[in-house]
Formats: C-alpha cells, structure tokens, sequence
C-alpha cells in the first residue's frame, strides 16, 4: 500500500513537470515610451536659416556616449523656438512629440540658463487648462556671451506652483524624463 | 488518494465502532457506567518531568473544573465510560485540549508546553529541541505570535534579536538575519521552500502569517537540511498541528491598527470527518485592508494595501501513513509611496531637501500607480511511511506559481498596463529517510530536487529587467545526530548540481541561450553542551553555497527607484559563506533566563553592487552605473536577550544586537548593515481579577542608534540619525468553558516620534510611521 502511494505521489509530480511550458520567448519587448532625441528648433524672424540644437542618445542606458549637436545663436534676435521630441530606436522614427501634446496637462518644459548666457525664453503655447507646455516658445538673446543650457521635460508638475507658468522650476515637482545639456555661444 | 485498501480499513473502522456503538447503547440501557475515576498529572513537554502547578483542568462533558497540585496532579472522579474531553490551561502555557476515550479507571500524563521565557517578547530557544539542536533558534508563537497578528511576516519578526527587516514604506517588509536577506536566507512555508522573486528589495515574502501557529527564525547556516541559499537563516512558517479530536475547532482573529485605518481579519476552522478517525482538515482564510499610513506630520499618499488569503489543508494518518495535502492562495496590491518615483538624479536632490514628499495629499484607501500586484499559489502533498522501530520515509511534493507584476507611471494610456509582469513556477521533490536511532545516532539522508520556470509575459512595452530562464536543481544530502551524556552533536553534508538556461534577446534583438552549471556544496558541524545545570552552549559551523541569481547575472537597465543603473556579470561565480554562532543560554525558571549569541560569517566571493567611477549620460540626465562584482566579506556580531524577575509578577526584559559587515578586499563597510539596537521593557503580570485571566502590562522602549559604518559613495544619502520609540501593551484573556478569547491593545510609537530607519528605502523621500494604535481581539473555539 505504501509502495502505491508512493508511486501515485511520483507520478503525480512527474505530470506536473511535463505540463510545463518551457518555450523560448518569441519576441523581443519592444521598448515603448523610449525618446531617443530631442531637437530644439530656433527661427529668427526672417525665417532663414534655423538654428538646430540636438541631443541624441540612440541606445539609451548602454554604454555609448550620446552626441550632442549645437550652434552658434546672434546677439539680439528673437528666435521662436520649436522642440521635437523622436524615438529613433525604430524605423522609421516615431514622432513623441504627439504624446507629449496629448497629454499636454502632464508636460511641461523648463528651460535653465548658466548665469552667463544671455538668453529668455517664454512660452508661446497653452494646455487645455491654460498652463504652458513649452513645444513653442519665443528665444530672445541679448549680448554676446557663451554658456549651458539645460533642457528639462517633468512629468506630471505642479503647473499651479508658484512661479511655475512662468519657466521657474523650483515649485514645478514630477519626474524628470528629459535633462538635456547644450554649452551654448552667442555670438 | 485513498487506496483501495485505505478504504478496507477506514469500511472496517466504521463497522467496528458502529458495532462498539451498539455496544455502547446495549450497555447504556441497562446502567450508566458512570464510576470511573481518572487520575492525571500535567507535566512540562520539554523535560517530561517537571510538574505543573496550579494548572487549569476543565472537563467539558462533565462541565467542571480542577486544579494541579504541587505535584502536577489532578483527579476527575464520576467519568462516564465514552470519549472524554479536557482543557488545559496554565499560566505561560499555550491552552490544550486532550480527548480520549475512557471505559475503566485511568491514569493519564498530559504534557503542556510551558516556556517560562515565552512571556512578553524574550523568545529564548527551548534547550531539548530535537530539531536543531545546535543552532540559535527563536520561536514566535503563543503570546509573542498573537500580539503580532494582523502585521505581515517580516514585520513581525522584528521583535526577535539579530532579526531586523528591510522596508519599503509601511507595506513592504523583507526579513533580515544578521544583516542578510533576500536570496541569502531561506523562508520555508509549511514545510516547502517559498519561490518566488526574493532578489528583489522591494519584493516582500508571500505568506499569509495567519496560516502559522509558530513562526522560527534559526539564526545559522542551516543549507544541509533546508537547501542551498540558507547562507545566513531560515525563517520557518510552521503551522499547528491538527486537533487530536474530530470537532469542530477554530479561531477567529480580528486586528484594527489606526495607523492607516487598517483591518484585518481572519478565520481558521479545523476538525474531523465523523465517522473517519483517521481523516482532519482545516480551512482558513485572511483579509486586510490598509489606506496611506501617517507619519507624525503628513499623510504618505499611496501607501495603502490589500491582501486577501485562503488556504485549505487535508490529512490522513493511521499508524502506518500519513498524507497531507495542503493549498494556499495569496494575493496582494500593494501602493508605493507617489512621491517616491523619481525621474534622475536631480529629482532625487530635491526630494532629498524636501521636509514633506512631493504629491502628499489627505488619507485615501485608494491604491493608485506605482504600486505592486502579487499572486501566489502553493500546493503541497505530503506522505509519511513509518516503519515499526521509528524510522520513516517522507516525500514532500510542492508547486508553487508565483505572478508579480509593478504598474508604474507612464506616459500614453498605459496606466494599466504592467512594467514588469514575471510569472515563475516551480516544482519541488524531496524525499527524506529519517532513521531510528541506532545506538546513539539519529539522522537523515535525502534527495531534492527543484525545477523552475521564469517567464516575462509580453506586452510591458519595457525591456525585461531580469530574463526568462529554467533552471534544475538536483540535490542530495546527510545529517546525523549523536546524544552522548553530557553533549549532542550533528553534522552534516549536502551537494546540489543547478543548471540554468537563461533566455533573452541582446542588442541586436537575436535570441541568446546561454546555460549555466553550478556545483554547490553545502556542510554542518554542531555541539550541544549541559554541563551544569541551567547552562547549555551550543555552537554551530556551517558553509553553505549560493548560486548567483537572475538579476545578478543578467540585469542592464535603469533601477528607477534607486535612480541608477545596473548591469549584472554573466561570468559570476557561486558565492561561498562560513558561518559560525556560538550560543550561551542560562536559564533559571521564572527568576532569570538570557541567551547570548556570537557569529561570525566569512562570505568568500560576496556579490554586491560596486559603482563605476563615471556617470553615464542619458536623454534623462546622468546617471551613476552600478555592476554586480564579487569580493571577500565578514559579517558578525552579538545578539543578546535576558528576562529578570524583578519582583514576583513583575519582569524586566532586555534585547540587544550589534552587527558589523567588511568588504574585506575593498577595506570599506557593507551597505545595510543594520545598525546597533537595544530595546527594554518592564511587565507586570496579575494572574486575574474575576474572570479575566493573565492580565499584562507592559512598557517598553526601543533604541535604535544611527549607522554611523557606511562607505558614502555606496548610497543616496546619509543614513539617518538615532532614534528612540516606546510602546505600551495590555493583553488579558478570559476561558469560558470551552472557548477562549484573548484580548490585546498597544500602542506603538506612543509619542509619535518623527524619525527615519536605515533600512527603510523610502527614507530618502519620506518620514516613517507614526503613533498606531492596536487592537487585537482572538476567539478560540
């Protein structure tokens, strides 16, 4: 009788191991919410010759340095300013600045000057709740100068913070998903 | 799975007593046979000699009570001839019930378990535990279990010395022993190794406490007998044994913390199958519901939880066999801290700076993202042979299912679709000859094996953090145990061969399969010595070797909680680590007991996570990269716990525990070195005031020193500094006939102390719990 038992116990425990499902994984997981590159577009007036700045970082996380594009901006322009947010992971590159836009009460950019840098921007678009998101903004530079200029993209601010609207961070709160350096010339 | 023969003897076992029955009823008409006289004597379980005194005996057919005498005896007189039924009780003492059946005069000796240490929270190892006779073991159980009833398992725990828990947030409770946790200890629920994704911090063991009538911690290398990753302990889920008389028995718990407005409730029932003897069950079935936890100044929006339980088990046994089959569900949701998910470093900085998280708001039971979702299956089938001369054969099958999924904060409408969705299965034979005594050893042999799936389900849009991977583990293994006068001693030795296929797509989206091979080996030497009385020492070496893990191996992304990226080694070797604990206990009855343990733990390739010298730039900022790498690593310490009788009924209890963790080869402190802890307390005890029994009082105060051992380039921050929180507890009971029910108020951090833990990983964001009021009612029947 004991010898059943324990016969049935294997036999039991042996159809459970062939019940497994031991396949290969079929697909790789294809990264979504990944932004790969962010370009900041700046016009002047005439409509001539745009000045792009860009920081692309193709595979993320890993170890290849991420290459970062800029150009020299005039003293005393005012430029409007246009940023472009691409996955370029896949081809051909997915376009996030959509998402960004549809969910535009969850976005806002802040952009942080070095001291040195003369440079302001403010913000020339609007959320459905009449809170900047800074797609669009108008760049005006002062006099010559060279300094850094950071980039930022939060997730879910305090866009009602003090001072937030208007570009100052401190208050903002969220998750940074982008923090981009530019070292910048105006010359 | 009853045999046919089963059925013979369960067909023949209801014939005889219908026949004995009618026996019974022939008897009956004629004359009552009510003249039978039973004498008793209580003694204690563990020496099987020493008397017990002013116990408790109630007779719930004849509904009258008696009371031990210095002897320990007791008499009974006018029994009816049929199945009688007591109830035991005794101060300090678990209440028991015995039943058996009587037709003539009997002398009885029932053996309760009297700990006169297991008052309050000091749980001292009882000396003759035939188990683990070398190793420094701690027990919850009666008291000390039930005045944590309603908490999860790590968390409760955490009154036992050299045992602290790693946290995140009030929700997430890992066990720690000696400054070791996750894959490094082992947690063993019901006699089955708990699978699931324990390389995690934040992942907490899935196990309903409520299922335990005793929970262990045993503070050594215990590998030989529980397996490969019991490096530095074993937590040990014990359930009660099932009742010795087929009614219906049962308890139900009822817990309510303010802290959170919590509630928790669970019901156990138990008994047998008339008219099969030989067949019990029991069923039991927990819930609880926890919104944001408070700390003394804000809410911590998104802390809540959810856990729901049931698990159900069967048992057969004649004097031959027994068969147990045992299931158990647990499911669990449970809130991260909202102001705890970071984007970069610069987040981190200013969360850092910030006295209250960012997003706090008002209570809520609400859970909202991020948060964790856990599901756990575990079914087990258990058969004992036993032989005439008390040997047996034990074959342990178990199966286990475990799905753990994160939701996160996403961009899109991706808010209910998981960033991490795991799935592992696993399957476990062991079979175990534990032979009889043969001259003075006693021991067992036995074989294991362990196969598991890990599987990522597709459809996260995140890359997997850890890959997909099967794994077999074979295993044998020896132990042995002498009794010799005045020592015992036991040693041990265990091989296990693991394999491992791990499988993911690389860079280039190809399929690799990689396979791992892994000798790990694992040894036991132990004595118990008593020389004099009251005195024993014990001292424990063991080694035991862990296979490096999944993510230890083949992590590469960002860890978003920790704001930094990991990369695992594929090449890493197996870790090895030496234990030793020597333990003292001294213990005196009632008057005074103390237990002193020393340990040290050599851990020869240790794998940790080592930072590299640069950050590593990305879209989100910059980032410091840490990658798993192995050096050679001591941990030791000091865990010290006594109980002073200051005056008759009023006992003063101390725990300490001091730990020290080295990277040797680097000359620097191991992180999460829990730091030194010294908690007091003064109870006063009235045996009772009219019907309430047991009455305790207690105050107690715990120290918590700040960590002051810490490489700074290792972590976030500074660990916190010292902090200091007192207690006040009552707990009475009250025995109506048969039943019982226990009672037991507390109020933790009574002075709602605002402070930080080092162990805690939301302390970099937030404050800790503040005061909470417990309220714990428990109904035995």
């Amino acid at each position: 009788m004991e010898r059943i038992s324990l016969i049935t116990l294997t036999l039991f425990s042996l159809l459970f191991f062939a019940a497994c499902n031991k396949d290969d994984p079929e697909d790789p997981e294809v990264e979504e919410e990944v932004i790969t590159t962010l370009i900041l577009t700046l016009t002047p007036p005439s409509g001539n010759n745009p000045i792009t700045l860009s920081f692309t970082d193709e595979d993320g996380e890993d170890g290849n340095a991420p290459v970062i594009t800029t150009d020299t901006l005039a003293p005393n322009v005012t430029y409007s300013g246009v940023i472009t947010l691409l996955n370029e992971s896949v081809s051909p590159a997915e376009n996030i600045t959509e998402e960004i836009n549809e969910e535009a009460e969850k976005h806002q950019f802040f952009f942080d000057t070095s001291e040195d840098l003369n440079v302001i921007f403010a913000y020339e678009d609007e959320d459905a709740d009449g809170n900047p998101i800074g797609l669009e903004t108008t760049v005006t530079t002062g006099d010559a100068s060279t300094g850094k200029l950071t980039v930022l993209l939060r997730h879910e601010p305090s866009k009602d913070g003090d001072n937030v609207a208007d570009g100052d961070i401190t208050n903002a709160g969220g998750e940074t998903d982008i923090e981009v350096d530019f070292p910048v010339i105006i010359d | 799975m009853l045999q046919n023969k089963d059925k013979i003897m369960l067909f023949s076992s209801y014939f005889n007593l219908l026949i004995g029955l009618l026996c019974f009823g022939y008897l009956n008409g004629f004359a009552q046979n009510c003249a039978i006289t039973i004498q008793g004597q209580i003694v204690d379980s563990h020496d099987h000699e020493h008397p017990l005194e002013f116990a408790y005996i109630f007779s719930e057919d004849k509904k009258i009570a008696t009371i031990s005498d210095e002897n320990g005896t007791f008499t009974i007189k006018d029994v009816c001839v049929g199945e009688i039924h007591l109830v035991v009780s005794h101060l300090s003492c678990e209440t028991q019930k015995f039943s058996l059946y009587v037709d003539k005069d009997t002398t009885i000796q029932l053996h309760l378990e009297h700990h006169a240490e297991l008052l309050s929270m000091v749980t001292i190892t009882s000396k003759k535990d035939e188990e683990d006779i070398s190793q420094a073991k701690a027990t919850l159980t009666g008291k000390t279990l039930e005045r944590v009833a309603g908490k999860s398992l790590g968390a409760s725990l955490e009154s036992i010395a050299g045992v602290t828990t790693l946290k995140t947030g009030p929700g997430i409770a890992k066990p720690v022993i000696h400054g070791l946790f996750g894959n490094r200890i082992l947690t063993v629920n019901n006699g089955i190794r708990q699978e699931g994704q324990q390389w995690g911090n934040e992942h907490a063991p899935e196990i309903d406490p409520f299922t335990a009538a005793k929970i262990s911690v045993i503070k050594g290398a215990a590998a030989v007998k529980y397996g490969p990753d019991a490096l530095s302990g074993v937590v040990l889920v014990e359930p009660a044994p099932f009742p010795s008389d087929e009614h219906l028995h049962g308890s139900l718990n009822l817990v309510g913390l303010s802290n959170g407005r919590q509630g928790v409730a669970s019901l156990k029932l138990e008994g047998g199958l008339h008219p099969f003897e030989t067949l019990k069950w029991r069923v039991q079935g927990s819930y609880k519901k926890a919104g944001d936890a408070q700390t003394p100044n804000y809410s911590l929006t998104n802390t809540g939880n959810e856990e729901k339980s049931f698990s159900a088990a069967f048992r057969h046994k004649t004097a031959k066999m027994e068969t147990e089959l045992y299931g158990s569900y647990f499911n669990a949701e449970i809130g991260i801290l909202r102001g705890a998910h970071i984007g970069n470093l610069t987040d981190l900085e200013n969360a850092l700076n910030r006295e209250e998280p960012f997003y706090t708001t008002d209570f809520s039971y609400d859970i909202q993202n991020p948060k964790q979702a856990v599901a756990h299956i575990l079914a087990k089938a258990k058969n004992t042979i036993y032989f005439e001369k008390g040997s047996k054969i034990v074959t342990t099958y178990g199966f286990q299912n475990n799905h753990r999924q994160e939701f996160d904060i996403r961009r899109g409408n991706r808010y209910d679709i998981p960033a991490l969705d795991l799935n592992i299965q696993t399957h476990t034979l062991d079979v175990a000859f534990q032979h009889r005594r043969l001259k003075k050893m006693k021991g067992e042999i036995g074989i294991g094996y362990r196969f598991q799936n890990n599987r990522n389900i597709a459809g996260t849009g995140v890359s997997p953090l850890i890959p997909n991977f099967v794994s077999y583990r074979p295993g044998i293994y020896i132990l042995e145990k002498w009794r010799l006068k005045k020592w015992e001693l036991e040693a041990g030795l265990r091989y296990d061969y693991q394999w491992l296929q791990a499988k993911f797509f690389n860079d280039n989206d190809e399929l690799e399969k990689p396979i791992h091979e892994f000798n790990i080996f694992a040894g036991n030497i132990g004595a118990s010595f008593k020389s004099v009385k009251n005195f024993n020492y014990r001292v424990n070496f063991g080694t035991a070797y862990r296979a490096p893990n999944a993510n230890e191996l083949y992590s590469d992304g960002l860890h978003h909680g920790a704001a930094a990226i990991e990369e695992g080694d594929a090449n890493l070797d197996i870790e090895k680590s030496y234990k030793i604990i020597n333990t003292f206990t001294y213990s005196n009855e009632e008057k005074f007991n103390l237990e002193a343990s020393l340990h040290y733990n050599y851990l020869d390739d240790y794998i940790y996570l080592q930072p590299e010298a640069e950050p590593r730039l990305t879209i989100r900022g910059a980032f410091p990269v840490f990658g798993y790498k192995q050096t050679v690593a001591e941990i030791f310490g000091a865990d010290i716990a006594g109980r002073l009788q200051l005056k008759k009924h009023f006992y003063w209890e101390s725990k300490a525990s001091l730990i020290r963790g080295n990277n040797i080869s680097d000359d620097q402190p191991l992180i999460l070195m829990p730091s030194d802890q010294w908690k007091n307390s003064l109870s006063y005890i009235i045996e009772n005031i009219g019907r309430w029994q047991d009455i305790e009082f207690i105050v107690s105060g715990l120290q918590v020193w700040e960590q002051k051992r810490v490489a700074g380039e290792l972590d976030l921050a500074p660990p916190p500094p010292s902090y200091f929180l007192t207690d006040f507890e009552v707990s009475t009971r009250i025995l109506m006939k048969a039943h019982e029910l226990k009672f037991h108020v507390a109020i933790r951090n009574a002075f709602d102390i605002q402070y930080r833990s080092y162990l805690n990983r939301l302390r970099y964001y937030a404050d800790d719990t503040g005061q909470n009021v417990e309220l714990r009612i428990k109904y035995i029947f």
